[in-house]
């Protein structure tokens, strides 16, 4: 694309229409981080006190405590298995509503974002009221008489899993949905009449065209649920904390603020590195691509 | 051959096209002309399976193709905007249709490389379509239709999305290659001109029906209904009535102009008629001794190898085409008009053609 040079007037303006958002950013993201970075230096005396140092031993906890490792990994498991799960429930979703006829899709569109109406715990508790002992799923299969005990569905990894993908799957499917919504219909016909089953052109034409959304949608089902914090405290068992949970005892029940800093920062790194990856192979770029076509 | 036999489509309760039959020949390439809404691109997309619900039958070559789904069908269709698959090469966009029918690579490769130099595109083969003009794309896009050797190839306004420079260009080239391939060939277009120009065949459709089939010339010269007298070459169609009917000659009183036309018209004295006279057969020149009536020159627009001229006469207004005009009349000139006779087609009161007997 051409790109007509700037003036020195329209960089101006360009820098003051920027300025609420660049002041924003800066007080709001780069200023904390900067303070967690200074933070995670320091040392922890105890008694939810620390001295300013330039020590490393926070960091090199990080890589030695198995607790900490170990729950980074099985975040990261959590995070992965939503998101192929996701994938599978969202897919044939916004396929369903992009290739429904104009008339239902705004309906569909909006049961679909009906949820977030909702308070995010309000959502997480009503899991309670399904998977508990005495929840929707245990009654009706007592009273079926599939079971003789209740099964225990609630506070385990299962639940938290099932909350985490409660809350990450509408994203998914939108993004799914705004990718397979922009494909040209014509295309598919043109793969029809040229030869191909609906099976096939869906293989050669409908999922290529879709794989940018269904990528965007894949990195932020990742993101959302490796950062998870509420869904493991109120619907996970004693082991099915997170990384956000570790992160949150260590800052206010340990209260040892240097090392709550090394940890948010870890997470915050890994997940960078994630976006870093999927930028440099499928551009960070498709992500808008997808929503603004 | 490719036939429509009482051939309806409906989406829902809406009826796109009514009860057409048509037949076009094999190796013929038949224009479907009409405004947009007419019902042309829903005709033409049924013949590839991809229209409406459907009563009746078509049949390609014979065998009725109305059940079979159509990955079968055997036709080719290009797009009006040429439906290129935008993440495939233009190998791949070319072969699709070859490799779906489980051609072996080698073959495939060879007869891509025959289709990229039907159309002109040899070195094409790598790019994506996005990295392809109008034009090129336009190419591919027939490339890739016509590679499977179909039955029938189905053009949906091939044309309407390049400039006119470009689309009188490819005007001729579908046409060689029409002619080349001798495939049976269909084409939508609302511009009658390309239909003129293209076409063995021209039907004109309006709401869903045809109105009227026949050769380019045909057509255009004794259009059956005012419609399609209006719609190609935008005639002027006048009110008038017959103020004498002989054996040999009729003679049409038309806004106020007296034309003697050559043989005999089922009309008697007094009979309304409206007459069809195109633009380049209105006689338009500065006033003279004879006492015809007087128009008025409201617009004239110069466009090279002719002028166009609109005048006004008592309110009714007539379109005119002079050639090679030294002597212009402006905009404000009074002007004196007279009809070439022989040019001028006669629709009755109802609207549909009224014959002349003995015009060659």
């Amino acid at each position: 694309m051409a790109t007509v040079p700037l003036e020195r007037g329209d960089k101006l303006r360009i820098l003051i229409l920027l300025a609420p958002a660049l002041i924003l950013l800066a007080l709001l993201i780069v200023a904390p981080t900067a303070m967690m970075v200074r933070y995670s230096f320091n040392t922890y005396i105890g008694g939810g006190r620390d001295a300013a140092a330039f020590s490393f031993e926070n960091w090199s906890l990080l890589f030695s405590d198995p607790y900490y490792y170990f729950g980074l990994v099985k975040t990261m498991r959590i995070a992965l298995t939503t998101t192929v799960i996701a994938v599978f429930i969202g897919y044939p979703v916004a396929y369903t509503i992009a290739f429904s006829k104009t008339v239902l899709r705004p309906l569909l569109l909006f049961l679909l974002v009906l949820p977030f109406w909702i308070s995010f715990i309000i959502r997480n508790l009503a899991w309670i009221n399904i998977l508990g002992e005495r929840g929707a799923i245990n009654a009706l299969l007592m009273w079926l008489g599939v079971i003789d005990t209740p099964l225990t569905l609630l506070y385990t990894e299962f639940s938290v899993i099932l909350g985490i993908l409660s809350f990450v799957l509408p994203y998914l499917i939108l993004n799914i949905y705004v990718s397979l919504d922009g494909i040209d219909r014509n295309l598919l016909h043109a793969a029809r009449t040229l030869g191909c089953t609906s099976w096939q052109a869906f293989l050669e034409i409908t999922l290529p065209l879709s794989l940018p959304g269904l990528c965007s949608g894949i990195l932020l089902s990742l993101v959302l649920a490796a950062g998870t914090y509420i869904t493991p405290a109120l619907l996970g068992g004693p082991d099915d904390y997170m990384f956000g949970n570790i992160i949150g005892d260590t800052i206010n029940h340990e209260l040892n603020w240097p090392m709550g800093a090394v940890l948010s920062l870890a997470l915050t790194l890994l997940l960078l590195a994630v976006t870093a990856v999927y930028s440099r192979y499928l551009g960070i770029g498709s992500i808008t691509k997808g929503l603004t076509r | 051959m490719l036939e429509f036999r009482s051939v309806t489509l409906s989406y829902g309760s809406f009826i796109a096209v009514h009860d057409v039959n048509l037949n076009v020949d094999t190796g013929g390439f038949v224009a479907l002309l009409g405004p947009s809404g007419c019902g042309k691109t829903t005709l033409l997309r049924s013949v590839a399976g991809l229209a409406g619900t459907i009563s009746g039958e078509i049949l390609i070559n014979g065998r009725s193709v109305t059940d079979v789904p159509v990955h079968k069908r055997n036709v080719g269709l290009v797009f009006q905007n040429y439906a290129l698959f935008p993440h495939k090469t233009v190998f791949e966009n070319i072969a699709f249709g070859l490799k779906h029918r489980g051609l072996p690579k080698s073959e495939i490769a060879r007869q891509v490389k025959e289709a990229l130099d039907m159309v002109q595109l040899p070195a094409a083969a790598r790019r994506y379509p996005s990295q392809l003009s109008g034009g090129q794309q336009q190419r591919i896009a027939i490339a890739r239709a016509i590679i499977t050797k179909p039955d029938v190839l189905l053009l949906d306004e091939p044309l309407s999305a390049l400039d006119a420079n470009l689309r009188a260009d490819m005007r001729s080239e579908i046409r060689s290659l029409q002619q080349r391939t001798g495939i049976t060939t269909v084409f939508v277009t609302h511009d009658q001109e390309e239909a003129l120009a293209m076409a063995d065949v021209v039907v004109v459709m309006k709401d869903g029906r045809v109105i009227q089939t026949g050769a380019p010339e045909e057509i255009y010269r004794t259009p059956k209904t005012r419609f399609v007298a209006e719609f190609l070459g935008h005639a002027n169609v006048l009110r008038g009535t017959v103020t004498e009917s002989g054996t040999a000659h009729t003679i049409v009183d038309v806004a106020g102009i007296r034309a003697r036309i050559d043989g005999r018209v089922a009309a008697r004295p007094g009979d309304a008629i409206d007459a069809v006279i195109r633009s380049p057969h209105v006689r338009v020149t500065a006033p003279g001794q004879s006492h015809t009536r007087r128009a008025r020159v409201v617009e004239r627009t110069f466009l090279g190898d002719k002028t166009a001229y609109t005048l006004d006469l008592d309110g009714i207004r007539i379109t005119a085409s002079a050639a090679d005009d030294l002597q212009p009349l402006q905009v404000g000139d009074p002007a004196e008009l007279t009809f070439d006779p022989a040019r001028i087609t006669l629709l009755d009161a109802s609207g549909s053609h009224l014959p002349i007997d003995g015009r060659a």
